[in-house]
């Protein structure tokens, strides 16, 4: 496979994007290098040339400007224009570092802005499939922390290695146009230097990680001491937990000791041969002022430019080696990107908007697997309005139902109509905007309760809100908050019962007004008492909205048009209460547990005595 | 993400406290660090010392300058430079990775004495943070300040010492640009950090929303809520944007703006420098110095602005520590028992405080109790238990049933009222003592990362392999346990993920009785498992509440029924005692409770056939 192409794919395109910026920063970053070199030049041109005797003169273009200047001993009368030709060629350089790095900044930082929010919107669009199969917690590392990672890579190290590279590639030349033998002199070093860093930062990759990993052994030996502190009480493990801790202190600290002791080796020995390399110069260069082969201002000039390549390529070694660990989050991003979505085909139309309601399924079979159908040929038609009951035991397919309903899967074989449309042509956002539903565990955001409510509706009026939260039997409960609406529920704020969240989610969907609503065991945590008052409330609307609930209570079954039966993905009955309940099998016995149960219990009671 | 509340009081004027803390028991390691620094910067200062006497030699002698010299003076100063270097970045090393190690210690040690009321204020992932962050900033910045700040500021003094020495007036004006100089620095610096906490905090918005969104993706979905979730996000990333180019921005216009001042002082040395040369009064060399030494001014002066900056932003961590260290626990053993203690010790008495051994009675006593003052849990709430018999504490979720259980551990106190053993409070009593003779099962189970053995061998850190199996033989779980695939050996994972909850029921079973605990505290799972485990998990129960003075938060009705003491608790007042039989002729309260929980049973059953 070829997976190295493959992993720089998304930032390939997205640098693409952004080329015009890249390329202002590196001509930005090369004529700032340029006034970075004449600094030091300048030293060098009122030293060989002004303050020095004999002056230099070559006919040559300084020579111009000096003249220009009004002569060497006018400029010598009026030092100050060196000090200040040193003063604003630094600004320049200064200014033009800035425009670089703002140029820079900002196409990396909007790569990764775009990044982020493609990946956002890619995370929406993912089959369930994948994402029932994915860790969330992985995915949530993978868009956060291995984007940090590539933030960081991007707008710290790139920059800065850019940088570097076009330094080294405007001041080199000038270098030895000045001089080929100070050049060679100053220079000597600086292919070791860069190696030893490349290939030090290479080996100890491996402590790093050894560091990183006894961190985070720590950090989880903490976190479980305080998330089981009960347990840790109960059995009076303070003791040995203070051991267990220690030891993971104790390795961590070692480690981390270990690898500062690593690194003031790398310091050191790359500052000796960085100091190295300027004693080099200083020694080498003054033998040649000495004996007249370079001026003494090339000698100072040259002293300047040597600590100003030396250091950033010190840098650039380490920089280089550990550009690795940017590579592996790029491709950890870019195999959620490769992620199939749920598929969207071009010739999808929308729900009708008078979309009555009525539904057909017909011998619709469906496995998450190949080995186990979950729904096995289930035929049914639904009319706009009917009030259904759907009962039976666990995994019996109930929920699959929906989700098929919902087109949160696709079903394979069969034909599912919905006001005579067949639903795999329809576009998946319109069926789900026609049909209200409540999956089996309420999810709430951690924002306002208002804001939860109107998620479904956001151009909701306040009157539907309450309204829809009447419905929901939970108005009152709302109300009854501090803040009421406005608050804030969740991690940050108040913590709600499971019953209370099934009810704000009802809200939720209510508020929606959909010509279907399905109910998925919404209600299982509300007491019936509530129950029956939401029954009632949904039934206003009997007739005028089509009604799916799963359940497994008698009393809304009764309510129910019809009622559906499923037992291990079949349909196996359907009719009234009053059918079923005469009918043996799963609803009978059902019916029998919860009204006839005084049979039962007497005799279990009997039993015990 | 973790929610931040907390009730721990930041410390004023903590940075004393902890300077005391630390500095005592590393006073000569402190000492040490000092000297090298300060020897570093000393050597610093001489270098371009031996490049002015190299030019003046240069100058004055031409070809008959003695370079040997100056090479041999130039080695000296390098090699003990890059020795002080390696030998301080150790020395730093050292002391931050101990002081880190202590702080840690010592903070963790603490949490292990502070009493339940404390951990219901302060969220885990607060008090992680100040273990593991915040520790490791205040050791950073007390052990690399130290350093930067004994090199920087000599370093930059000795600096001065020289010009003023080599040339007072041209010293002078070096002098005065450097208040503007030091002014500027630390307002780019404090900035900088200040920008950079703030993107932090809005990368970790981020990564909330990430989580989020993914773990509430279907509910968006259902919703049609993708567009605006994405547009929401984008605000998010739009503010982050922002946030980062202000941060690079800033960083990136420090360097230059520091540079256009170190600049001033280079071009003054060579205007006015220049003059002198020309008029003779200075020679090359010293001009060369100075232009030099204007410029090293430059990393000293960005070292110490950045660590005062630094210094200056850790307070609130030192602050959020120190309190952290200051809080006193709640329920502790008295002077008393302390006393008792020390006696039992000398006297080898067969208990840890010189008490009972054996638990013979168990008495509540008056007992009132709640978690905050204005709302009471438990109101005079009596029962008295024989040693070796069971009580089932049964009735509606949030009546105050583990409200007493956690009174029975110590991990409250009553507000009124006692608790007897042996008709003694048990305040009179070591909480170790306590502790370490009971045994607890919770209604999640929670798990170590370990191995199977290791959890079970919490109960009881003696137990040879042999009785481990013994235990789990006991609780039925032997045999599920050597299914895995590595038996006793497997790794358990984070949360325990990696087995069901039945399996982590019937392990912290066998972790409750290894230690063969007087008492056991049991809180039963409400929610049943599949029929399989259910099965094992009740027969095994009866071997766990064998024998022992039990007390069960119980559900199940085979548990109910075998209970010899049935309690129903109705906010917070005892309502009904008895036992089966007795409670159901009764026809009160706990026959309505059996019969909804008979119903419930009856009908898991047909469900989840």
């Amino acid at each position: 496979m070829n997976k190295s192409q493959h992993h720089h794919r998304i930032l390939v395109d997205l640098i693409r994007n952004k080329k015009w910026y890249y390329l202002g920063s590196i001509v930005a970053v090369s004529i700032a290098s340029y006034f970075m070199f004449l600094v030091p030049t300048i030293g060098k041109i009122v030293i060989d040339r002004v303050i020095t005797e004999p002056r230099i003169t070559d006919e040559g273009f300084v020579d111009n400007v000096i003249q220009w200047f009004g002569g060497a001993d006018s400029l010598a009368a009026n030092l100050w224009f060196a000090g200040i030709a040193i003063v604003i060629t630094t600004a320049l350089a200064g200014l033009f570092m800035y425009l670089k790095d703002y140029l820079a900044a900002t196409a990396c930082e909007s790569t990764i802005r775009r990044l982020r929010e493609e990946l956002f919107a890619h995370l929406h669009r993912l089959s369930e499939a994948y994402l029932n199969k994915a860790d969330s917690g992985d995915l949530v590392q993978r868009c956060t922390s291995d984007m940090d990672t590539l933030r960081e890579f991007l707008t710290m190290q790139v920059m800065d290695m850019g940088r570097t590279v076009v330094l080294m590639c405007i001041v080199i030349p000038l270098m030895f146009m000045q001089s080929v033998i100070m050049s060679v002199i100053s220079l000597m070093l600086v292919p070791i230097v860069f190696t030893f860093a490349w290939v030090f930062f290479g080996r100890i990759k491996a402590l790093f990680q050894q560091v990183d990993e006894a961190e985070g052994a720590m950090t989880t030996i903490v976190q479980e001491n305080l998330t089981g502190i009960r347990v840790v009480r109960a059995f009076a493990r303070q003791e040995y937990e203070c051991k267990k801790f220690d030891e993971g202190n104790r390795l961590y600290s070692q480690l981390h000791y270990k690898l500062i002791q690593m690194l003031s080796n790398f310091w050191a020995t790359s500052d000796l041969l960085c100091i190295c390399q300027n004693g080099i110069v200083l020694i080498g260069g003054g033998y040649l002022a000495s004996r007249g082969i370079i001026s003494m201002g090339t000698f100072f000039a040259f002293i300047g430019y040597t600590i100003m390549l030396i250091w950033p390529i010190r840098q650039l070694g380490q920089q280089l080696s550990e550009a690795g660990k940017a590579t592996v989050a790029i491709g950890r991003i870019q195999e959620i990107l490769d992620a199939p979505e749920e598929p969207e085909s071009d010739t999808a139309i929308a729900l009708p908007a008078d979309f009555d309601g009525s539904i057909q399924f017909r011998n619709v079979s469906f496995g998450f697997d190949a080995h186990k159908l979950a729904l096995n040929n289930v035929s049914f038609d639904i009319d706009a309005g009917e009030t259904i009951a759907i009962v039976g035991p666990t995994g019996s397919g109930k929920s699959t139902l929906i989700q098929l309903l919902m087109r949160l899967y696709d079903y394979t074989e069969g034909s599912i109509k919905l006001a005579g449309h067949e639903l795999n042509g329809l576009d998946r956002r319109s069926v789900r905007s026609g049909i209200g539903s409540l999956l089996q565990e309420p999810f709430l955001f951690s924002r306002s309760l208002k804001d939860n409510i109107k998620f479904g509706r956001f151009d909701a009026t306040d009157e539907q809100m309450v309204k829809s939260s009447h419905d929901a039997a939970v108005h009152h409960t709302i109300e009854a908050f501090t803040h009421k609406y406005d608050t804030v529920i969740g991690e940050r704020g108040v913590s709600l019962s499971g019953g209370q969240k099934q009810r704000v989610t009802l809200s939720r969907t209510l508020i929606q007004e959909t010509p279907i609503l399905v109910l998925d065991d919404t209600l299982s945590a509300v007491d019936s008492k509530t129950e029956r008052q939401i029954i009632k409330a949904l039934h206003k609307k009997r007739g005028q909205q089509t009604l799916i609930i799963i359940t497994h209570r008698i009393s809304v079954c009764r309510n129910a048009d019809r009622i559906f039966v499923m037992e291990n993905g079949k349909l196996t009955a359907q009719g009234t209460h009053e059918q079923l309940q005469q009918q043996p099998g799963f609803y009978q016995q059902l019916w029998q547990i919860q009204s006839g149960q005084q049979d039962q219990f007497d005799s279990d009671l009997a039993v015990t005595a | 993400m973790t929610t931040q509340y907390n009730s721990t009081p930041a410390r004023k004027g903590a940075w004393k406290t902890l300077f005391l803390m630390v500095y005592r028991p590393q006073k000569k390691l402190f000492h040490t660090l000092m000297a090298v620094a300060i020897f570093t910067a000393t050597i610093d200062a001489s270098f371009t010392l031996v490049t002015k006497s190299l030019v003046d030699d240069i100058v004055a002698n031409g070809v008959e300058a003695n370079l040997l010299k100056y090479a041999v003076l130039f080695t000296v100063l390098m090699l003990s430079i890059v020795s002080s270097i390696w030998y301080f970045i150790r020395l730093a090393g050292r002391l931050s990775t101990t002081l880190m190690y202590t702080l840690r210690k010592q903070s963790f040690e603490h949490l292990q004495s502070l009493s339940f009321t404390f951990f219901d204020n302060n969220a885990v992932g607060w008090l992680l943070a100040r273990i593991t962050s915040d520790t490791t900033r205040i050791a950073n910045v007390v052990a690399w300040g130290t350093l930067d700040l004994f090199w920087g500021i000599p370093f930059i003094l000795g600096i001065f010492t020289v010009l003023l020495i080599l040339d007072w007036q041209l010293g002078l004006v070096v002098l005065g640009l450097f208040p503007f100089l030091a002014a500027v620095a630390m307002w780019f610096n404090i900035r900088i950090l200040d920008s950079s906490r703030n993107l932090r905090r809005t990368n970790s918005r981020i990564t909330a929303v990430y989580n989020e969104s993914i773990s509430g993706v279907q509910t968006s979905k259902v919703l049609v809520r993708e567009d605006e979730n994405l547009k929401e996000f984008q605000n998010d990333t739009r503010k982050m944007y922002r946030l980062s180019m202000h941060n690079l921005l800033l960083t990136s216009a420090f360097y230059p703006f520091v540079n256009v001042f170190v600049s001033m002082a280079v071009g003054a040395a060579l205007w006015l420098g220049g003059v002198d040369v020309l008029a003779g009064t200075l020679t090359l060399g010293t001009l060369v110095a100075f232009m030099t030494y204007a410029r090293s001014l430059m990393d000293p002066m960005l070292e110490v602005s950045g660590k005062l900056a630094e210094l200056q932003r850790t307070t609130a961590c030192v602050e959020r520590v120190i309190g952290l260290l200051e809080v006193q626990p709640d329920i502790a053993d008295s002077e008393q028992v302390k006393k008792h203690i020390e006696q039992a010790l000398q006297s080898g008495a067969e208990t840890l405080d010189g008490g009972d051994a054996r638990i013979d009675t168990i008495e509540f006593r008056h007992v009132d109790f709640g978690y905050k003052a204005e709302e009471p849990v438990l109101k005079n709430f009596n029962l008295a238990v024989k040693a070796g018999a069971t009580v089932a504490l049964v009735g509606a979720t949030g009546s105050g049933k583990s409200t007493i259980v956690s009174l029975l551990c110590r991990f409250y106190e009553p507000t009124q009222g006692q608790i007897l053993i042996n008709g003694e409070d048990y305040r009179g009593r070591s909480l170790a003592w306590l502790q370490s003779n009971l045994g607890i099962v919770l209604q999640t189970p929670f798990l170590f990362t370990g191995t199977v053995r290791s959890n079970i061998r919490y109960g009881n850190l003696d137990a040879t392999d042999d009785e481990i199996v013994a235990a789990a033989k006991a609780v039925n779980v032997h045999d599920i346990i050597m299914q895995m695939e590595r038996g006793y050996d497997t790794e358990i994972q984070e949360g325990g993920n990696n087995l069901s909850t039945g399996q982590k029921q019937l392990i912290s079973f066998a972790r409750a009785i290894i230690g063969n605990p007087q008492i056991l505290v049991m809180d039963e799972a409400t929610s049943s498992v599949d029929t399989q485990t259910e099965h094992l998990l009740q027969q095994s129960l009866q071997t766990v509440l064998q024998g022992r003075t039990s007390f069960v938060i119980a559900h199940r009705l085979s548990t109910i029924r075998s209970a010899d003491t049935i309690v129903v608790i109705d906010q917070g007042e005892l309502v009904e005692q008895g036992s089966h039989d007795e409670l159901l002729a009764k026809k009160g309260r706990y026959f309505d409770l059996y019969r909804k929980q008979f119903q419930t049973e009856t009908e898991e059953e047909l469900l989840s056939q």
